[in-house]
């Protein structure tokens, strides 16, 4: 879209949405996170403050992990968006949302689908990430019921299920 | 694990009962749907025809309110309706409060906080809600404000109620919303028997625990029965609808469903009746549509209340040998503009602040504080971490003054196991608990006579260790006139098993560790248990989840339940067997008889037998045992009410304040970086007695969680007012809620399993136990690293580096 855009005006929108070819037509001022939850009913992608700051609403485009209270519908015009419903196969879960499960990283579950996401694109880059690595790469996720303490060890037994070395 | 009886006729069952699932590492029975993203928090459900609420809130900490022209907002295309004062007066019952009448749901001629309700624009959607409520013009008279205790007791200061006698029962003037006392043997010289008496005073912050899920509801009346279903993010569902009943004057109890949806934490802070809750009731009626509203995330700041900070003149008397003779304090509580569960916050914290010690003598006065901030509530620790962070760093200074080991001192002066069941000096019974073995236990696991004394790490940090410890109430009765939650647990004909309770879930997982009690009575497999939970239309009465009760009482009443269903399956079994009932086992899936278990059956064909009730498999109701006659209920019914808990006596505020007590003691390594300021939390320690631990996981992850929120609220957090009474850090960018990488990993958690008695597996409470210690630890750890005391929280490195600095340790 067009900088001159204004936010009323209307936008059409395509996207790969989680597999599947979207179109919609928006206002411009539409943001992605009111997009998905609003528009595809993809209501996993959780707003816990709007200033960008709590990664609740992270989700995956074209595999990198942003902030969808941070940026427009029409920004992903044209691009892959990835978002937590659609990282499990059917009724099996991704490795990434299994650990989380078994190793009680998520408690209220409402930080949970932004973890979740921004560690499918971290395991993507680094299938073996230290702690200090886990640590800085999740710093713009805050979880308030976990401590983070099991969000870590979910990570890590994330990385050893998905390339089977440990660590 | 040992196991626990129920007294009475249950005893001989709970013998028999499977171990196959209560104290395992289950996984949560919501986890699947949160990470896959299928949680269903307020937020996420939609209603045809739903209208969004937005507040005018109020600019001005104090002022009065001249006008209201809502003219503008109501002429917008999409907006149904704008609201004040006027348009609900006669719906309402004001002033309303959970312990003192001092709120109005929509500010009539004055506000008291800068976020308080003016107004409210229900609209199409919520922008258009939005964008209206800034058209809304609000004439306001600036008042002098209040913002701090000291300018609230002044005898000029400006009222913030001024016509309000909030306690009609207190004798109380000016600010002040309410007094109370401790009075605990010689309490007129609590400090007669000293040889030595420390005294400080300490400052607490004012913070809140920012669940990541705002508060929000969706009310939907029906014009036809006049009945109103609230789904809301609420703690407390069957209380909700009661306390709703109270403000709103055409609605009764029973005119009020509360549902929970998927609660994204609550900390305390969703306990209250909030005026969003009642708004959306009512405009729901007006315009006989849904109406929702969620708040965003400057109104959970301005609005969405949080800890109250308190200031704690504290002195400690102890003798040379180092015996604790006496307590001696003053509590002023800056409760905001309204006290909601503050004064309880007050007198619980009071009655429980000797802590894990025996302390003979106490004196403790409390005054709850009106001032112009947002209303302070129950926060997770509910008043504990800031009476504690007093008594704690008081005890640290009175064992260096005699020269003693500061754990030495506790152990001395702790109550040991085989003393209980006893009571306490300010009446609390305490039962049960190795309170001696949690102190040593983390003195070994934090290495502390290692790190005692301070040392300077190679890097040139400064390091020390300290401590504080736990007694921590579960359950209390004030807050609905009893303790006590009822439960049902049914099966249907193919054996699969529904709990329905009024515990509700907040991420803390008490229906997981209900679903491991419930499925062991019965034997099933726990993925073949289902929880309800809090629908007030389905799920029998109880209390919610606050004061770490959940397990205690909602769990002991669904294990009575599962009982009940037990007995009957057995009973039908027998029949079907031609054996004892008695000497039957569920277990695996199967009924059997425990000395011979290939004589038994499958309880899903047991399940359909009994549903069906047949003659031909069970024989006439003549051929029954009496129990099988009159048609056979494949519902258990549960109820526990607590028969220890008591209320605390007014005139001494002395008593048994709640149902039983978590004891505990946590350490902390500190490393304090003498060139900026900075503390470096470089290891945790803690060990409690929990009772039996009916998931492991579970309380580790919540153990971690509350020590982590406490040590966000001692390092960093803190509500900045300006003088005129407006929140200055409002949102997470200027609120820094600790990230992984602020803080440590926490393993060295060691929890003891001596039950109580009186529980139905020996439970205690778990959840809110291990944030009550972190600040006190934390700033003995920087004492003893440092030598400095702080007396003030949070310990942000803009208040360390200058005390390093006027110390002479701070480096460039
Ligand atoms: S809602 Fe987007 S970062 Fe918080
Ligand atoms: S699990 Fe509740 S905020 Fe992370």
């Amino acid at each position: 879209m067009s900088t001159e855009t204004k936010p009323s005006e209307r936008v059409t929108v395509e996207t790969t949405l989680n597999g599947t070819e979207v179109e919609q037509t928006v206002p411009a001022g539409t943001l992605l996170s009111a997009f998905l939850r609003n528009h595809e009913y993809l209501t996993g992608t959780h707003r816990g403050c709007e200033t960008a700051k709590c990664g609740a609403c992270t989700v995956l485009v074209d595999g990198d992990p942003v902030k969808s209270c941070n940026m427009l519908a029409a920004q992903v015009d044209g691009a892959t968006v990835t978002t937590v419903e659609g990282l499990a196969d059917g009724e099996d879960l991704h490795p990434v949302q299994q650990a989380f499960w078994d190793c009680h990283g998520s408690q209220c579950g409402y930080c949970t689908p932004g973890f979740v996401t921004n560690v499918v694109a971290l395991l993507e880059d680094n299938p073996d990430p230290s702690v200090e690595e886990i640590r800085s790469h999740l710093t713009g996720n805050i979880c308030r019921c976990t401590g983070y303490t099991k969000i870590i060890e979910s990570v890590q037994e994330a990385a050893a299920r998905m390339d089977g070395d440990g660590k | 694990m040992s196991k626990q009886q129920q007294r009475g006729k249950q005893e001989t069952a709970s013998e028999d009962r499977s171990t196959e699932w209560v104290g395992e590492r289950v996984n949560s029975y919501d986890g699947s749907r949160f990470v896959s993203g299928h949680g269903r928090y307020v937020d996420d459900i939609q209603r045809p025809d739903m209208l969004h609420a937005y507040f005018v809130r109020s600019q001005f900490s104090h002022a009065k309110v001249l006008d209201v022209d809502t003219s503008e907002a109501e002429a917008q295309p999409g907006v149904e309706l704008v609201w004040t004062h006027d348009d609900i007066a006669d719906q309402v019952n004001e002033p309303f409060g959970y312990m003192l009448n001092d709120e109005e749901v929509l500010a009539s001629d004055r506000v008291t906080y800068a976020g308080q309700e003016i107004a409210v624009v229900v609209a199409d959607d919520r922008d258009t809600a939005q964008d209206a409520a800034d058209l809304v013009d609000v004439e306001y008279e600036r008042l002098d404000t209040v913002t701090t205790v000291e300018e609230a007791l002044e005898d000029d200061a400006p009222l913030v109620h001024p016509d309000l006698d909030a306690d009609p029962e207190n004798d109380t003037d000016g600010n002040v919303a309410w007094t109370g006392q401790v009075e605990v043997g010689n309490y007129e010289d609590p400090l007669a028997d000293a040889d030595v008496v420390v005294e400080e005073t300490f400052d607490t912050n004012k913070t809140t625990p920012a669940p990541m899920e705002p508060h929000g509801c969706i009310a939907d009346y029906n014009p036809a029965t006049g009945k109103v279903e609230l789904v809301s993010s609420t703690q407390m569902p069957h209380l909700l609808s009661v306390e709703l009943s109270e403000v709103l004057t055409e609605f009764e109890q029973r005119d009020i469903t509360c549902k929970l949806p998927d609660v994204g934490g609550g900390f305390g802070i969703k306990l209250d009746p909030y005026p969003f809750e009642i708004c959306s009731v009512l405009l729901s009626k007006a315009t006989q549509r849904p109406v929702k509203h969620v708040l965003d995330r400057l109104e959970e700041f301005t609005a969405g209340r949080g800890r109250a900070p308190e200031t704690l003149e504290g002195k400690i008397g102890v003798t040379e040998d180092g015996d604790i003779v006496g307590l001696d304090v003053d509590l002023l509580q800056n409760t905001g503009a309204a006290a909601a569960y503050g004064v309880a916050v007050a007198y619980s914290s009071a009655n429980c602040g000797q802590g894990p010690y025996l302390i003979p003598n106490q004196h403790w006065r409390t005054k709850v504080v009106y001032t112009n901030e947002m209303p302070t509530t129950a926060v997770r620790g509910f008043g504990d971490p800031q009476v504690t962070f007093m008594r704690e760093q008081l005890i640290e200074m009175a064992a260096e003054e005699i020269g003693m080991d500061a754990v030495e001192l506790r152990l001395q002066n702790s109550p040991r196991q085989e003393d209980m069941p006893m009571r306490s000096d300010a009446g609390h019974i305490w039962r049960n608990a190795d309170q001696i073995t949690c102190l040593e236990k983390t003195r070994e696991m934090i290495n502390w006579d290692e790190h005692r004394g301070g040392s300077k790490t190679r890097d040139g940090k400064l390091r020390g260790v300290g401590m504080g410890t736990i007694m921590k109430r579960g359950g209390n009765k004030s807050a609905s006139g009893g303790d006590f939650d009822e439960a049902v647990v049914k099966m249907n004909r193919h054996g699969d098993v529904t709990v329905l309770t009024a515990i509700a879930s907040i991420g803390q997982g008490t229906e997981t560790g209900i679903n491991q009690m419930v499925a062991d009575t019965l034997g099933v497999p726990i993925d073949r248990v289902d929880a309800v939970r809090g629908d007030t239309d389905a799920t029998p009465e109880g209390l919610g989840v606050w004061a770490d009760r959940g397990t205690i009482i909602g769990g002991s009443a669904a294990a009575r339940a599962a009982e009940e269903l037990a007995d009957t399956l057995k009973a039908v079994a027998g029949h079907m067997l031609e054996v004892d009932p008695d000497d039957l086992r569920l277990e695996g899936g199967r009924a059997f008889v425990a000395d011979d278990p290939e004589t038994g059956m499958e309880l899903d064909e047991l399940a359909n037998v009994a549903m069906l009730g047949n003659p031909e498999t069970l024989g006439t109701e003549a051929e029954r045992p009496e129990e099988l006659r009159g048609g056979i209920s494949l519902v258990g019914r549960g109820k526990y009410q607590s028969q220890e808990v008591e209320f605390v006596d007014p005139e001494t505020g002395r008593g048994n304040v709640a149902h039983s007590y978590t004891f505990g003691a946590l350490a902390i390594v500190v490393d304090v970086d003498p060139g900026t300021g900075e503390i470096d939390v470089v290891d945790v320690a803690i060990c409690e007695d929990v009772g039996n631990v009916i998931n492991p996981t579970l309380v580790e992850g919540q153990v971690q969680g509350a020590i982590i929120q406490g040590l966000g609220e001692a390092l960093y957090e803190e509500y900045v007012y300006d003088r005129n009474g407006n929140l200055m850090n409002g949102s997470m960018i200027d609120y820094h809620l600790p990230t992984a990488a602020d803080v440590p990993l926490v393993t060295k958690i060691e929890e003891l399993e001596n039950p109580d008695p009186t529980t139905s597996h020996g439970q205690k409470g778990v959840g809110e136990c291990p944030l009550v210690p972190t600040p006190a630890a934390l700033a003995n750890a920087v004492y003893d690293a440092t030598g400095i005391r702080f007396t003030e929280l949070p310990l942000a490195p803009h208040y360390v580096l200058p005390a390093l600095d006027e110390a002479g340790l701070r480096e460039i």
